[in-house]
């Protein structure tokens, strides 16, 4: 069922990524310099991206089982959706384990010759610290599994729009 | 070459009619010889559930099915004079149509139910093991196994449940996935939250908990669960790691209110709680479904599930009949075609009405 939820969501990413790469690339950005640290960063950071946009649709998934439970609204999609506790355990799991990936795709970014720019540099931080904050929250009295999915959502948005803006802004350049 | 289904069900005879003709299942080999010696059958299988008992027989005219079924339950069942009861004598494709709605449990109390196919399989593989099934009920009974799980995939026919106490199981499953490691306080001694209580551990349940006005009841009720008693002004100690809440106490205030839950969500860490109200007038307060984690549902808003499934169930059977009509039409072109080959005349395609 988490593949029927993310086809959406990935068919959207896909569309946007091409629309994207028809863009003019100046030719000097075509030219990647080869850098172990930037494809260690590069490909940590696509996987958390990944694995937060699995947590985005499981948190899609528990708020609207919860929706059904709470509404006493059983239709078809309430019988095909996984048990409630069972989508709070998956997206907790899936934010600490992206925090984790992100976490050590970040202090690749160390090695580089040069770090990116304060922009680029600042909207990574700010989502890290997003995520950061949300996985924390998990521990000691923890958090309500609906507003842990909320979060979950507004985490990924938050960094798709920015990302999306620093690209825009500063260029495809990794 | 036909194949001829001569029986009762609960369609068409009262329980105290059925229980006499009724076949224990040690006896189901011995009186398939018999039933086929009687009708000139070269194949037999006897079904014999709490709803129905029909007899499946090939190989033999559709008169002489119908005479030798009419001779072996009298002989086998004494004074039983079938002509009292409504018996139903199908032929081909009509009993293949009946065999096969049979098995969908569509013929069933319990429309969707699915425990028939496994009493129809069990029927089949005793008469089969015992040499009474040869080419012909083989094939028709491999068709109906095939067809109920073609019926099952595509369609809702099974889908839902359809009583309060499967409705609670179902949604229990949907909060805690798996209920083995659940907690379950039943507040009350009565027979609805027994009931309740049991379709709950038939999933697994074993941690039970049952507490009530008088403490003797709820010991009494919780030794025979497998559970333990506690006392009534006691239950909020529970709390803080239950899972399931079912109450169906004769109080006629609330017993569980907002105020007897809250102090508890901060030990629970946010675990979900099921309430289950199936007392009237209700023991829980209705403003506790506005906490966060917390399921409530009353006899009613579980009545109205049910009634939906059922009303869905129904409204599938149209798909089921369709899907069944196509197979007993393959089914026909392979026995017409059978029948060609073999040289024999094909089948009488007109059913003999149901006598009663």
């Amino acid at each position: 069922m988490l593949g029927a939820f993310t086809a959406p969501l990935v068919f959207a990413l896909q569309t946007v990524a091409l629309f994207i790469g028809l863009a003019p690339v100046p030719e000097i950005e075509r030219r990647a310099p080869v850098n172990a640290f930037l494809e260690l960063h590069a490909a940590l950071s696509l996987v958390a991206y990944g694995v937060f946009g699995l947590a985005c649709v499981a948190g899609c998934m528990f708020l609207l089982q919860r929706w059904q439970l709470k509404k006493h609204k059983l239709n078809m999609l309430f019988f095909e959706l996984p048990a409630i506790s069972t989508l709070a355990i998956v997206n907790k799991r899936l934010l600490t384990f992206g925090l984790a990936i992100l976490t050590v795709g970040l202090l690749a970014a160390i090695g580089l010759p040069e770090l990116p720019e304060g922009m680029k540099l600042g909207v990574a931080l700010a989502v890290w610290a997003f995520y950061a904050v949300i996985v924390f929250m998990q521990f000691g009295r923890g958090m309500a599994p609906s507003r842990t999915a909320w979060l979950s959502i507004a985490a990924f948005s938050f960094s798709l729009v920015t990302l999306w803006g620093v690209t825009a802004v500063g260029g495809a350049g990794g | 070459m036909n194949v001829v289904c001569i029986g009762m069900n609960h369609h068409t005879a009262p329980v105290e009619v059925r229980e006499r003709f009724a076949v224990a299942e040690a006896d189901l080999g011995r009186l398939a010889k018999q039933v086929r010696d009687m009708a000139g059958a070269e194949e037999a299988v006897i079904v014999s559930t709490c709803n129905r008992v029909e007899f499946y027989l090939a190989g033999a005219s559709a008169t002489a099915a119908s005479h030798g079924v009419d001779q072996f339950l009298q002989a086998a069942f004494g004074n039983a004079h079938p002509e009292e009861v409504a018996i139903y004598r199908y032929d081909a494709p009509n009993s293949m149509a009946h065999l096969f709605r049979v098995v969908c449990g569509l013929d069933s109390m319990v429309l969707g139910e699915t425990e028939i196919l496994g009493q129809v399989k069990k029927a089949y593989q005793m008469a089969s093991s015992d040499g009474h099934t040869s080419k012909l009920l083989n094939k028709a009974f491999q068709k109906a196994f095939q067809v109920a799980k073609q019926v099952r995939s595509r369609t809702g026919i099974n889908r839902g449940a359809i009583s309060v106490g499967s409705v609670a199981v179902e949604l229990a499953s949907k909060i805690f996935g798996n209920l083995a490691s659940c907690k379950v306080l039943l507040m009350g001694a009565g027979e609805n939250s027994e009931r309740t209580a049991r379709s709950l551990m038939s999933r697994g349940v074993t941690n039970l908990i049952v507490t009530n006005r008088s403490l003797e009841r709820a010991t009494q009720l919780a030794d025979s669960l497998g559970g333990r008693a506690v006392a009534l002004d006691a239950w909020q100690n529970e709390l803080s790691d239950l899972d399931i809440l079912i109450t169906s106490t004769a109080a006629t205030e609330p017993v569980v209110t907002r105020r007897d839950l809250e102090p508890s969500l901060v030990r629970r860490k946010h675990r979900p709680l099921f309430c289950i109200d199936i007392a009237v007038p209700r023991d829980i307060a209705a403003d506790v479904d506005a906490l966060e984690n917390v399921y409530l549902y009353d006899i009613d808003s579980l009545e109205a599930i049910a009634d939906k499934s059922l009303q869905a169930r129904n409204d599938e059977r149209e798909v089921c009949e369709h899907l069944i009509q196509t197979q007993v039409r393959a089914f026909q072109d392979w026995l017409d075609a059978d029948t060609r080959r073999h040289g024999q005349l094909p089948p009488v395609t007109n059913s003999i009405h149901a006598s009663t």
